[in-house]
């Protein structure tokens, strides 16, 4: 071995890494500052900036696959999967464990997809003879954020089950420390560990392997520049391995036990990743596990989330009882104390308990299994494993181990304290597997996780409400196939069968996720566990800022905000590349700048405010929405208060000739608040006249007829300490235009003819003759109706003191008679018109009849004409 | 009853039987000895261009309905007769200007004022050659129901009892003598927010008793309350029209006519 004369440091990412995941990094630096539409333009208070980000800016560095292995045994696909609506693509490079370039390719990746890549195909496209490696992805350098996710699928052949071995990606960082850890499962022999060298120099590697068994086991290795070393970590002879086929020949060494391994370079942080396998069972059932490093100082919190743990009898999975273990190892000096804390569903309710604790001594291992657990079909069970001591001093594995062909299935354990907020994953409905995302809220409180679909530019989101510590299983296949619409009504074709999928929340530390690819006919189980880091870019409204105006003592709700979604830029600004709506969840603070204007009425920490006018004025209302990172973006707008004026009075009025007395006016009267101020009446229309018009009450005088319903515009304008506030009242000038007969009897006894009568009225009249007798009496009533009256919508001219006028020609017929007895005018919006006939002829039982023709006159305007032929016996009106 | 003031009175009463009592000092006062009353009142504009005296009152009238309250006896006439016509043009003149305008250009007429209040405009003497109907004293004048004071201008000859019988008698003997049953075919007009209205008058010429209406109809006009419209009933006005015809089956060699206005 080489000692390295320059050692680099490669901080690892314990999840699958999308370059996003250095959000955790990012956010000490500002924001990026949008303006907003349709408001001001953006003010100083106004700039968002993180304020409490949990480290600084660093460098983009390239995403690692320490080992892929494609030989008679191994194959090795590449999933990349682009998780913003960019059109962009990735650089995929496979390098020799010798450090040599084998082949690269330009991966092209369309919004919202995934794509695979096999090892097996790039390598035969250079008829390259290598069967091991490493793979460095690059994304486009045109892409603002942390974009690109990625994994490494292998699938071991070499035994009588297909084993399925997932590899999440490192990503190094200069802010890593020197040291990468893992524990194992219960292994059969010496794990193999595949360490890759991203230096430019010779580096040293110090091997340290804690097991019950066989105790510390220490060891010194030297990887040259761009190498990658493949040894029996825990072996102080071990041999390194250029051909990896050696590796299922170690496994026959049936030693089963959980090991710990540290490495620790002498380089710079970011110059080295690691990834091991376990070995399993005999050559008939040999199958592999892995065994992903973390890097201790990278770990925030002490407690490590499992999310989905299969425990029991599951639908998704081959049948088999699944029992949970779990492998612990303290890389301390001191015991550390462990407790377990499992999270299952009930129906809807989810059920908490402890069920183990655990001392484990300093430098020491253990193993657990928890074995008689209830399960939940649907993987709606969760795990908390928290330690005592410092963050990556006691490092977690959990696997489910069954008596059904895939034997044991890996759960990637996340920090619990981690500064991601979402992940991203590849999802597949093809060949039979089933996509299921699972999703797990371990916070106090009920928190959303906001969910995007993605599939070559389909997008589909949905924000998703879960209890604390509440376990939630999203179906792919289902939603599309009951075509279950997303917040904005979308549905998922059917036929798509692939695609991409985020989730998020804007809560710190709300929970994680991971999404499950599974197939009962080929026994697969995979899992998907990316990381991902999602900011707020921009804060706006669907439609226009509003309310743009309020009047004083109105409460008015503003529309609610919405936020895009960008991913994390490594330079630590709050936005890269836009990834889709914001969703729910995030936190809301509203704020007027002028609350003697205007006031925020109630809660102003909801997606939306009620606003209310308290004096006149205006005032710029903000609304700053931040994010799990602090990311803040405004929106708002300037909203006016006017005084408030309210109008009440007729919404017609009647129009008059000249010459009538009839009323052709009214009174609008206006009531303004605050008081004190001023009136003033406007019309733009030459429909009316107004008087009075800088009072309170203004008349209105009707000049012409309308041509329409309200087609009459009157404006008054209430003034308090220069503050305006407007009300227009639309009113129609109703032109007396017809008569509607509403009712018409007739008395046959109903009038008394008297020569001595004193006057003549409906009961009773005077005739030129003796005595008296009985006669009829008609009587018609009549509304009066205007010119824009129809059949279906009659519009009677209610309520005002018109002048109603009516007159006969003289009449004529049989018996003579100088003038028909009327009234000749009369008052009001209905007219009752009564018909007698009185003549001593009819008292002498004869026949006696005269005709006259009745013209009705309405505030001077012709409404009828009617024909009234009187006889003894009856009068006839017609029409 | 109020006592008389001058031996002339009327009792006018509000709707809703509310009984308001009102001396009303019937004096008839030469145009120059007028106080400032409605003869000072501004007219902003006024223009008649060829109207007869009735329409040029009534325009005036319309000017300020509230205020302006006429009684106007025409010169009679026959009918179809082609009546006097004036025009006039006036901006920001009085009421007495008007007046004295339109009495100018037809001077058949002139005009008093009665209590400052009414504008009386009669033919002078040379004019009225025919017994005048407006002069016949009535003893005793009551009125009470749901009726608009105009329709008692209007129905003043079937009201007033005196002129009523004298009336019914002329036109008695004229059927009579020519062996005519007559008929009375009746077609009371009523509307439904006529006023209530009570009117008790003594020893009044019909003309007194008309101008009287036109003081209770003022003042029902100042004592009602405006309805939700903002309107009230307006006071009202009257003329006296005869139209000459010797053949008139009223018996009278025409027919009178009331109206209000």
């Amino acid at each position: 071995m080489r000692t390295p004369d320059l050692l680099l440091r490669f901080a690892k990412i314990s999840a699958i890494v999308i370059l996003s995941g250095y959000i955790a990094a990012l956010f000490n630096t500002a924001a990026i500052g949008r303006e907003r539409p349709n408001a001001l333009k953006a003010k100083s208070h106004r700039t968002a900036r993180p304020q409490n980000g949990p480290a600084a800016p660093v460098m983009q560095m390239p995403l690692v696959v320490p080992l892929f292995i494609q030989d008679r045994t191994f194959t090795s696909n590449l999933i990349i999967v682009n998780t913003t609506n960019v059109n962009t693509y990735a650089d995929v490079i496979l390098s020799g464990l010798d450090g040599n370039k084998l082949v690269s390719q330009r991966i092209g990746l369309p919004p919202h997809s995934q794509r695979q890549v096999g090892m097996d195909s790039l390598l035969r496209s250079v008829n390259s003879p290598a069967t091991a490696g490493r793979i460095t992805i690059a994304q486009s350098p045109d892409l603002k954020g942390m974009s690109i996710a990625s994994q490494l699928t292998m699938t071991y052949l070499g035994s009588r089950e297909i084993n399925f071995i997932d590899e999440e990606v490192a990503m190094p960082s200069t802010e890593s420390s020197l040291t990468l850890r893992a524990v194992t499962d219960m292994t059969d022999g010496s794990p193999v560990v595949a360490i890759t060298s991203l230096a430019e120099t010779l580096q040293r590697i110090s091997i340290e392997c804690l097991s019950a068994k066989d105790g510390h086991v220490r060891k010194m290795v030297e990887i040259p520049a761009g190498e990658t070393l493949v040894t029996e970590a825990c072996r102080e002879d071990g041999r390194h391995h250029a051909d990896l086929g050696a590796i299922s020949e170690i496994a026959d060494e049936r030693q089963p036990r959980t090991i710990g391994i540290s490495l620790t370079s002498d380089g710079m942080a970011g110059s080295f990743a690691a990834f091991g396998l376990s070995s399993h069972g005999g050559r008939a059932d040999h199958f592999f596990t892995s065994i992903p490093f973390t890097d201790p100082k990278m770990t925030m919190s002490t407690t490590t989330v499992f999310t989905g743990a299969p425990v029991g009898s599951l639908s998704l999975l081959p049948d088999g009882k699944y029992v949970p273990q779990l492998a612990f190892a303290n890389f301390s000096n001191r015991s550390a104390h462990v407790s377990v804390n499992y999270a299952r569903m009930s129906g809807e309710t989810p059920i908490v308990k402890e069920v183990a604790n655990i001392d484990v001594p300093g430098m020491t291992v253990e193993h657990l299994a928890l074995d008689g657990l209830q399960g939940n079909p649907d993987l709606k069970s969760s795990f908390l494993v928290t330690a005592d001591g410092s963050p990556g001093d006691v490092m977690t594995k959990l696997t489910s181990q069954s008596d059904s062909p895939l034997r044991e299935i890996e759960l990637l354990g996340k920090d619990k304290g981690d500064r991601y907020n979402g992940g991203t994953h590849p999802w597949s409905l093809e060949q039979g597997t089933e996509s299921t995302l699972l999703l797990f809220n371990h916070s106090e409180k009920a928190q959303f996780f906001n969910i995007d679909i993605g599939s070559d530019s389909l997008l589909w989101q949905k924000a998703f409400l879960l209890q604390s510590m509440e376990t939630h299983a999203i179906s792919l296949r289902d939603l599309i196939q009951f075509q279950v619409k997303d917040d904005e009504g979308r549905t998922l074709p059917k036929d798509v069968q692939s695609g991409q999928i985020n989730w998020f929340f804007h809560t710190q530390n709300a929970g994680h996720g991971r999404l499950l690819q599974s197939n009962h006919t080929t026994s697969m189980a995979r899992n998907f566990s990316c990381y991902g880091g999602y900011v707020i870019g921009r804060a706006y409204f669907l439609g226009a800022w509003g309310p743009t105006t309020v009047n004083i003592g109105q409460t008015l709700a503003t529309p609610n905000v919405y936020t895009d979604e960008y991913t994390a830029t490594y330079q630590g600004q709050c936005g890269g590349n836009f990834v889709g709506r914001g969703g729910v969840g995030l936190t809301y603070n509203w704020q007027s700048y002028n609350t003697s204007v205007v006031s925020i009425s109630g809660s102003n920490t909801l997606a939306y405010a009620n606003l209310l006018g308290v004096s006149g004025g205006t005032a710029d209302i903000d609304v700053a929405v931040t994010d799990f990172y602090n990311c803040r973006q405004d929106a708002g707008g300037i909203t006016t208060v006017y005084p408030t004026v309210t109008v009440s009075g007729p919404s017609y009025v009647p129009l008059r000739a000249a010459g009538s007395t009839g009323a052709n006016s009214m009174t609008l009267t206006a009531v303004g608040t605050p008081s004190g101020g001023t009136y003033s009446w406007s019309t733009t229309s030459s429909n009316v006249t107004l008087s009075n018009a800088g009072s309170a009450s203004v008349t209105v005088t009707a000049a012409a007829a309308s041509a329409y319903i309200s087609d009459t515009p009157v404006k008054v304008t209430y003034t308090v300490n220069s503050n305006s506030g407007s009300v227009i009242t639309n009113i129609t000038v109703s032109k007396p235009t017809s008569l509607l007969l509403v009712t018409d009897s007739t008395n046959p006894t109903g009038h008394t003819c008297s020569a001595t009568a004193p006057s003549n009225d409906c009961p009773q009249s005077k005739f030129i003759g003796s005595g008296s007798y009985t006669s009829y009496l008609r009587n018609r009533t009549y509304h009066i109706m205007d010119q824009l009256s129809t059949p279906s919508n009659p519009r009677w001219i209610s309520g005002y003191l018109m002048q109603i006028q009516e007159s006969y020609t003289p009449p004529s017929g049989q018996c003579a008679s100088s003038s028909v007895v009327t009234n000749l005018t009369a008052s009001g919006d209905t007219a009752t018109d009564c018909f007698y006939f009185c003549s001593a002829t009819c008292q002498a039982h004869g026949s006696c009849g005269v005709s006259a023709t009745q013209t009705v006159t309405v505030n001077g305007f012709q409404v009828a004409t009617k024909s009234a032929t009187w006889t003894c016996s009856s009068v006839s009106v017609t029409p | 009853v109020e006592e008389f003031v001058l031996m002339r009175s009327f009792q006018l009463s509000l709707a809703c039987a509310v009984v308001v009592p009102l001396v009303f000092l019937y004096r008839n006062s030469p145009v120059a000895e007028q106080p400032a009353t409605i003869l000072s009142t501004t007219v902003p504009s006024l223009v008649l261009q060829n109207v007869t005296m009735e329409d040029a009152l009534r325009a005036l009238r319309a000017t300020n309905q509230n205020e302006i309250l006429i009684g106007f006896e025409k010169v009679p006439h026959h009918v179809n007769a082609p009546d006097q016509k004036v025009s006039l043009e006036m901006s920001n003149a009085t009421v007495a200007q008007i007046l004295t305008a339109l009495c100018q250009k037809d001077p058949r007429y002139t005009y008093e004022i009665v209590d400052g209040l009414l504008i009386h405009v009669h033919p002078r003497a040379t004019y009225r050659d025919f017994p005048d109907l407006l002069d016949t004293r009535i003893h005793s004048f009551s009125v009470e129901g749901t009726m608009l004071p105009a329709a008692v201008i209007n129905r003043i000859g079937e009201l007033a009892p005196e002129l009523s019988s004298y009336l019914a008698k002329k036109q008695d003997e004229y059927y009579e003598a020519r062996g005519i049953t007559p008929s009375f075919p009746g077609s009371t007009l009523k509307g439904n927010m006529d006023p209530k209205i009570k009117l008790n008058l003594h020893d009044l010429t019909v003309r007194q008793i008309l101008d009287a209406v036109i003081i209770y109809s003022l003042e029902l006009n100042k004592k009602s309350v405006p309805d939700w419209t903002g309107n009230k009933l307006p006071p009202t006005s009257w003329i006296y029209d005869f139209t000459i015809d010797p053949a008139a089956s009223t018996g009278l060699r025409g027919y009178p006519k009331w109206i209000a206005f």
